[in-house]
């Protein structure tokens, strides 16, 4: 460590790391007096076909450079190992401030909005690390592209990859199109929300025939009754209602289920079960305190949007409840048109999205106010004509990551020798 | 005989004890590894058998429930184990591997009552599996390889570096590394399908980003100076630091406020 540090004065060639950190550090400097002298952020929102120009402008500008410039001892030092552990330190040192503070607007202005830490990826010293990075991963990357080595192929499937996966995403976030749409029951509709609310028309309309939610069983649980809050807090125990003569122990209580009802209604003092819009699932219940020998029994309903919730007190302190069913699985079953003449039927779910014309449909939420029978769904539209590039780097890099797997360092080490 | 729930002691057990007596087999100092390969393979095969049979008895892949995910836990992990064994001869990595695996049949034996667990449709995906068992993979190797790393500070200030030992952490990292690379990718292309982007600095995908930079700072300061240990292991010991705020600590941090990734609400 020594010799670089004491005997070469800085800026003299060859560079290595006390450049690399001036560099990063200068770069950081300016990007936060950037940010704190303007009211706001940078607003660099390269649209198509802008990003494409600017995208094909910068990867040309570095093929020529090294090209023309390859034995400049600043190209050299860009395209090394020093250089690159400034630029990757610079990211992780920026990233660590969006790691620890909320990404959201804030009304009075601190330490932490002037300098952009409550928005980082659209500040200024962000933006700065991003740009140093993709200079010396690329250079690193023509490094090995000329001349060629036969060796190097994971080396590039990992630093190409990168390059091409962080390029791609970066510019295309500003053709990135990320819509919400509300669909009611038995509605055509074809005006979507973008994320500051702006009504936008879409070349597509939307019809939901159906929304169907499919529930978990709800849960029995003990509250508090000063607060309500479930026991013990933090970690509550449940018993969930799995079949209709399930028995547990919850806190100090064995709870048995005598009888179930998915769908009820309260008929004097008890649940019957019904076919009703709002009927909501109740459970009669035996609660045996296992220190006193106790023994309660009544009803515990968790209620609907029609119905009041139940729920047995077992002593001054707790009561015993019924959680509200956690979805399993929601979908909506839509028919689709758009404005180039397709019509489509499809189911949407969680997890799987439907995908026409360069548009993805993901079904996004419901009205919980109103659970299962909630009519209305709420779907988010998505557009992002970039992914095919990003793609083709996540795999190579899924390629290159096998690589590093399988090859491990051991030959490195040996040829460094 | 019907494979259902009810059989799955007499299955675990007998994967059990074919995986310890292959653990055994290869502990013998005896070149001849086949029969410890073949009851590794047997413990492999037996898991095999109960899957598929309750696949077909249930009428649905099972992977629906955590005691479900547990399952694949234990048939994957013996697998990646014995592949990585087989490639570099780390014999702790089978011990790690059968270990988990058997601590994950346990985890079934003793609580039949979470085989019905609630999992929200976010997590419903074939990507589940893939992108924790990656993870849970790469955390091993990284927490095995900070551990030869606090060994190597210790015999830095005893006075007594071995070059070997860094070696050995080099290998942990790259294999670690390229798990948590493939950890990421995955998680990306799930998000995708799931939440409709790849990527959105979520606290938790920011900080398995900040763990990746710091191995990559690691990996990297490496390659350039393979002879300068003191500045390595300390990097690497920083690094397992990241890794950890990122399994545990993230739930803790302001910024964990709006994660998507907080399951416990």
């Amino acid at each position: 460590m020594s010799e670089d540090k004491n005997k070469r004065p800085l800026w003299k060639f060859p560079w290595a790391y006390q450049e690399g950190f001036v560099v990063a550090l200068g770069l950081l400097s300016i990007g936060l007096l950037l940010e704190a002298s303007s009211s706001q952020s940078h607003n660099l929102n390269l649209t198509w076909p802008l990003n494409l120009v600017f995208g094909t402008g910068f990867t040309a500008f570095l093929i020529s450079i090294y090209l023309l410039f390859r034995k400049n001892p600043i190209i050299k030092w860009l395209a090394g190992v020093p250089a690159s552990i400034s630029s990757i330190s610079l990211i992780g040192f920026i990233v660590i401030f969006l790691g620890f503070f909320p990404q959201a607007p804030e009304q009075t202005p601190t330490i932490i909005t002037t300098l952009g830490f409550n928005h980082v990826t659209t500040s200024w010293p962000f933006l700065f690390s991003v740009v140093y990075f993709m200079i010396t991963l690329g250079f690193a990357g023509l490094k090995r592209i000329i001349p060629f080595k036969k060796n190097s192929w994971g080396y590039l499937l990992n630093h190409l990859g990168l390059w091409i996966t962080l390029l791609s995403a970066s510019l295309g976030s500003a053709d990135l199109q990320r819509l919400t749409m509300d669909l009611h029951e038995g509605k055509m509709e074809w005006r979507a929300k973008d994320e500051h609310g702006h009504i936008i028309e879409m070349p597509l309309a939307i019809q939901l025939n159906d929304f169907k939610i499919d529930e978990y069983r709800p849960k029995a649980a003990i509250v508090s009754n000063t607060e309500g809050r479930l026991l013990p807090i933090g970690k509550p125990k449940m018993l969930l209602i799995e079949n209709d003569s399930i028995e547990g122990r919850i806190m100090d209580w064995n709870v048995k289920i005598l009888s179930y009802v998915s769908q009820g209604k309260r008929i004097d003092g008890r649940y019957e079960k019904v076919n009703e819009v709002g009927a909501g699932p109740a459970a009669k219940v035996e609660a045996v305190n296992r220190k006193t020998k106790e023994k309660i029994t009544g009803w515990i309903s968790c209620g609907s949007f029609m119905m009041q919730p139940e729920s047995i007190k077992l002593n001054d302190a707790v009561s015993l409840v019924m959680t509200a069913p956690e979805p399993k699985k929601f979908s909506s079953d839509v028919k689709i048109l758009t404005q180039s003449g397709k019509e489509a039927e499809a189911v949407i779910e969680v997890n799987k999205p439907f995908r026409i014309d360069g548009w993805s449909l993901y079904q996004l939420s419901y009205d919980a106010r109103y659970g299962k029978w909630s009519p209305t769904s709420v779907i988010e539209i998505v557009r992002d004509p970039w992914l095919p590039a990003v793609y083709v780097g996540v795999f190579m890099m899924i390629f290159g990551a096998v690589y590093i797997i399988w090859a491990g360092k051991n030959k490195n080490i040996n040829s460094k020798q | 005989m019907t494979i259902t729930w009810d059989t799955f002691p007499l299955f675990s057990a007998v994967c059990t004890i074919l995986w310890l007596a292959a653990l055994a087999l290869y502990h013998r100092p005896n070149d001849n590894k086949t029969a410890a390969h073949v009851l590794y393979f047997l413990g492999i095969g037996t898991m095999t058998a109960f899957i598929a049979g309750l696949w077909v008895g249930l009428g649905r892949p099972p992977l629906r429930t955590l005691g479900e995910t547990r399952l694949w836990y234990a048939f994957f992990l013996p697998i990646i184990g014995w592949a990585t064994y087989a490639r570099w001869k780390y014999k702790w990595v089978l011990i790690y591997s059968v270990g988990t695996a058997v601590m994950f049949l346990g985890i079934n034996l003793m609580h039949p009552d979470t085989y019905n667990k609630t999992l929200m449709p976010a997590l419903q995906s074939p990507w589940f599996i893939p992108h924790v068992i990656v993870y849970i993979f790469s955390y091993a190797m990284l927490g095995a390889s900070s551990l030869v790393a606090l060994k190597g500070l210790y015999d830095y200030y005893k006075k007594k570096t071995e070059k070997q030992l860094l070696y050995m952490a080099d290998n942990l990292v790259y294999i670690g590394f390229g798990f948590l690379t493939l950890g990421l990718l995955f998680g990306a292309l799930w998000a995708k399908e799931a939440w409709g982007h790849y990527w959105t600095w979520d606290p938790k995908e920011t900080w398995a980003f900040l763990t990746w930079i710091a191995y990559l700072i690691y990996i990297h300061y490496r390659f350039q100076h393979p002879l300068k240990e003191k500045i390595a292991l300390w990097t690497l010991t920083l690094a397992f630091a990241v890794l950890l705020a990122c399994w545990f600590g993230v739930n803790y941090m302001p910024s964990a406020q709006m994660s998507v990734h907080t399951y416990t609400s």
